[in-house]
């Protein structure tokens, strides 16, 4: 399936747009997103989005059609549109 | 009830409907904690003395540099190397000489975080640290009072507002200091002034009870896209080391 990603903060400048489509297996889990992203974008997105061990890192925010979801392991639902990953930001 | 002076001076605001006097009158009696008060903490700072809160409490440490002038505009070029909180204070005054300002020319540190929240009844974090975001978020929590938490990046912005035992709070979302922030950061101040103006605004509505305060939502601000859209945060994190107990309530 193709799904619209959205990087916000820092994420944007290590994958090189803010915006982009995809395609996911419709069985994939978002730790295994993140993880194929991670390898696509490089280290620097990789450290914001996992953990030494390639588990995502409790400070990303994502969320799924506007919604946070918690569960990294369970599929996206059927019928989402969109993932928006959000890094912690301080900037102040 | 209203002054004279404060009539004749917020007479167009107490025309926004559901605002009026009870609304002007509430923002009299509040006292708004601002933590820091840079590129996106001056100008929300600013705003909430212009809208009428009685009585302000500026925290932050350190001396106007040369590098803060492209956003920091309750500052000014011939102040560099003065304490930045004490020129805050000056600007504030000269603009509303009747406020109340309280200049703290510290940071939030493990000291001081307790004394300083107990002296306001809701607190604006624009601090650039998370050490000092999650110091001001588990004293707020301690204490119950609201906090509107206001960030910014580059071109993006987020708000969110947090109201103990109601919302989740800052440790609910973010666990622990993200170790990839660095303290310096890419900066418009066009855009931190933005990200200030909804954290003021959410601030502002909570203290008057109008519009429709964002209560467990994170507000993200694209000036990028010119786009502001809102996520729908999970219900309060029972297991959070801050705000885990209320929730368990």
């Amino acid at each position: 399936m193709t799904i619209q990603i959205h990087y916000r903060g820092q994420l944007a400048a290590a994958m090189g747009v803010d915006a982009e489509k995809i395609e996911i297996d419709h069985h994939s889990s978002m730790s295994a997103i993140l993880q194929d992203l991670a390898k696509k974008a490089g280290p620097e997105f990789s450290n914001i989005v996992l953990d030494d061990e390639g588990v995502p890192r409790r400070t990303l925010l994502i969320a799924v059609d506007g919604e946070q979801v918690a569960d990294y392991d369970s599929c996206l639902a059927p019928g989402a549109n969109e993932i928006t990953l959000i890094p912690p930001i301080s900037g102040g | 009830m209203l002054s004279d002076t404060d009539r004749a001076t917020y007479e167009w605001q107490l025309d926004v409907p559901g605002l009026g006097e009870d609304g002007q009158l509430k923002l009299g009696a509040t006292t708004a904690l601002v933590s820091r008060v840079g590129g996106l903490g001056g100008p929300l700072a600013m705003s909430l003395v212009a809208a009428g809160v009685g009585r302000i409490v500026l925290v932050h440490g350190g001396e106007l540099q040369e590098s803060d002038l492209n956003r920091q505009t309750l500052m000014s070029r011939d102040w560099l190397g003065r304490s930045r909180v004490e020129c805050a204070a000056e600007t504030i005054a000269r603009f509303k000489p009747e406020i109340e300002v309280v200049a703290v020319n510290e940071n939030f540190n493990d000291g001081n975080a307790a004394e300083l929240v107990e002296m306001a009844d809701i607190v604006f974090d624009c601090a650039p640290l998370f050490e000092e975001r999650f110091l001001m978020n588990r004293e707020c929590v301690k204490s119950g009072k609201p906090m509107i938490d206001s960030a910014m990046y580059s071109l993006q912005g987020q708000v969110m507002v947090i109201v103990p035992g109601k919302t989740p709070c800052l440790s609910c979302i973010y666990p622990e200091v993200p170790g990839h922030w660095r303290r310096r950061f890419p900066v418009i101040g066009a855009v931190s002034s933005m990200v200030a103006q909804v954290g003021a605004l959410e601030g502002i509505k909570l203290i008057c009870g109008i519009g429709e305060v964002s209560l467990g939502d994170l507000i993200m601000i694209d000036a990028g896209r010119m786009e502001l859209e809102k996520v729908k945060l999970s219900p309060r994190d029972h297991d959070c080391d801050v705000c885990g107990e209320l929730a368990r309530r």
